[in-house]
């Protein structure tokens, strides 16, 4: 990079700060437009879901804006780039994910409706009556997502990176620009924001996919060196990239952020809704990941592969379109990022700490602390291949999947059990991931089979192994509760 | 992986419907609005579903869900998509083949969706 441009920097700094002051104010401007309704912050539930009120148009941007992150416009892209066609694993794993979401989300919004529950350690914990489960759920919840966190932290750092600044000056504006947002903002801030968000990266995407093609001579121009008489994947690689696929989509909806954003609808028919229209962010994300073949064809040699989109995006564009695009990129980070702030701030505060009497102001404290330790991660690991985060943080957030989804059947599953499974999948999930170098893959050897596996979804199958073991051994004494109203509140009301 | 629960938990709350049907007709009682609404049933049990539940759509409903079943066996099973031709537009059969996926599915949810509302 040869110095800073001043008018890709202008627009960057000009759409960035437009974004972050008016998510930031968002609660005044709606005390101004609202007829005062709520013109304040008072109630946790406000703070941190919204008021459970969004009907379908903002939930789908609001769950679109935090489950389609940086982590899809640089990742992405980065992992096509490095690895070709098997980084575009991303495309089956947003596409199943919504059958998923369409039949298990309702659910779990019915039962959170009904016990005004807010993570889901919340709904374990009515389901299961185990305060040491509650507990489990939450921490894993708070792990996972704070290299996610991280990574969209590196999204706002590569950009500003981009466009010429030096140092840790473009970790410390995202930090405090991130900070300032949620702070005052709460869920409210990323809803609307979401929205500005989106209308940013379609611009930019849309422009993207079609005016680069266009100086390479069209799409066939970026398979043009490849062998057709071979398959696209590589050899071995069509296992993990399908048990990859199938991983992340049964862990997308497991994390604090995701759950937030469908927690916070307004009924369970508003998701179902959402799962029919979801899908159209997965043709963009396909589109992006494309740009990891178009960096190829355009002669983009980085040996950063987080940098490859930011690099042909600067090689192709004028200065002033490629800083709109930072800004797009850097936006689409803030959003999530604060979603995910917002949701392990709900679990702490509302799973592991005792009883508040200000819940909004340790909610707001939490979600600092939050982003704190995110800034940590950033600092302190190696952020080469940020998406290996995100597939580790999957390997332990999946391990949830038993006491929250499986959770939904009435089978009498005791929480001895579904500790049991947590552990056991955890440690054997984290062990294979050490033993491998941090890689979410590993090899399996079965008889003449062999093949590499998620490990995610490896632990996963152990962790069912063991529940499924304790409860045929061990069932819990009594019926199970599907009602998502606590034992103890449900007395009171009776 | 998401569809086998959904199948038990159908069963299963079909099954306690069935037993409460069955419980009632001993009593004699008719059916009070109170007890319709049946607080110790799962909250997505509202009345409204149960009364859908012995509708004889319940069938039709089961088999209408493995529909959400076919994005998984088109996208999961590799070896079915992983070559170059035939090529669409450009782009080799491999990528044009999952991005038409996402129309599908969508449409495939849609019904679901919509038939649900109508069962």
């Amino acid at each position: 990079m040869t110095g800073i441009n001043p008018w890709a920097l202008g627009v960057f700094i000009l759409f960035f700060a437009a974004t972050i002051i008016i998510g930031s104010s968002i609660q005044w401007l709606r005390g101004l437009f609202g007829g005062g309704k709520s013109a304040t912050v008072t109630s946790d539930e406000e703070w941190s879901l919204g008021g459970r009120q969004f009907g379908a148009w903002v939930t789908w941007f609001l769950v679109g804006g935090d489950f389609y992150t940086a982590y899809t416009v640089i990742a992405v892209p980065a992992l096509v780039y490095a690895a070709g066609g098997y980084g575009f694993f991303a495309l089956p794993y947003t596409i199943i994910v919504y059958p998923f979401i369409f039949l298990v989300m309702p659910r779990l919004w019915k039962l959170a409706h009904a016990g005004g529950h807010a993570t889901a350690a919340d709904l374990v914990r009515a389901r299961f009556n185990s305060r040491p489960l509650e507990i489990v759920v939450a921490i894993t919840g708070l792990v996972a997502v704070m290299p996610y966190i991280a990574l969209q932290l590196i999204g706002i750092r590569t950009v500003i990176q981009a466009l010429g600044l030096p140092g840790d000056i473009p970790l410390i504006i995202a930090f405090v620009s991130l900070a300032a947002y949620t702070w005052l903002g709460g869920l409210h801030a990323p809803a609307l924001t979401a929205f500005i968000k989106d209308i940013m990266i379609y611009i930019a995407v849309l422009v993207a996919v079609t005016v680069i093609p266009l100086h390479m001579g069209g799409y066939a121009a970026l398979f043009a060196g490849a062998d057709t008489s071979q398959p696209v994947l590589h050899a071995g690689q069509g296992l993990p990239y399908a048990t990859l696929a199938l991983s992340s989509a049964l862990a997308a909806f497991l994390y604090p952020h995701t759950l937030t954003g469908i927690l916070a609808a307004k009924s369970a028919d508003t998701i179902r809704q959402n799962a029919v229209f979801l899908p159209i962010y997965t043709v963009v994300l396909g589109l992006i990941a494309m740009l990891g073949l178009m960096a190829h064809t355009a002669g983009i040699k980085t040996d950063n592969a987080t940098m490859v989109v930011p690099l042909l995006f600067q090689q192709i564009f004028p200065a002033w379109f490629s800083g709109f695009c930072f800004a797009a990129i850097a936006v689409g980070a803030l959003v999530p990022a604060a979603v995910m702030a917002i949701g392990a701030a709900n679990l702490v505060t509302n799973n592991l700490l005792p009883k508040q009497k200000d819940p909004v102001r340790t909610s707001r404290i939490t979600a600092l602390a939050v982003k704190v330790g995110a800034l940590f991660c950033v600092l302190f690991l190696n952020a080469k291949f940020a998406i290996d985060f995100q597939l580790l943080g999957g390997v332990i957030i999946l391990q949830t999947f038993p006491a929250l989804i499986l959770g939904l059947l009435r089978v009498r599953f005791s929480s001895v059990a579904m500790l049991a499974g947590w552990a056991v999948g955890g440690i054997f999930g984290l062990g294979l991931c050490w033993m491998d170098g941090l890689k979410p893959i590993h090899m399996v050897t079965l008889g003449p089979l062999s093949g590499m596996i998620s490990t995610g979804l490896l632990s996963l199958v152990v962790n069912l192994v063991v529940v499924g073991l304790v409860t045929l051994v061990k069932p819990a004494t009594e019926a199970p509760n599907m009602s998502g109203v606590e034992p103890q509140k449900r007395t009171l009301v009776s | 992986m998401g569809q086998p629960p959904l199948l038990c938990y159908d069963k299963a709350g079909k099954n306690a419907a069935f037993l409460r049907e069955k419980t009632r007709s001993r009593h004699q009682s008719p059916l009070t609005p109170q007890q319709a609404i049946d607080t110790s049933a799962p909250a997505c049990m509202t009345n409204r579903v149960q009364i859908k539940n012995n509708k004889p759509g319940r069938f039709k409903m089961k088999i209408l869900y493995l529909l959400l079943l076919l994005p998984f066996l088109g996208l999961l099973w590799t070896p079915l998509y992983d070559r170059y031709t035939p090529v669409l537009f450009g782009f080799p059969f491999f990528y044009w083949y999952q991005l038409a996926w996402v129309p599908v599915t969508s449409i495939l949810i849609w019904i679901v969706w919509k038939k649900g509302h109508d069962a």
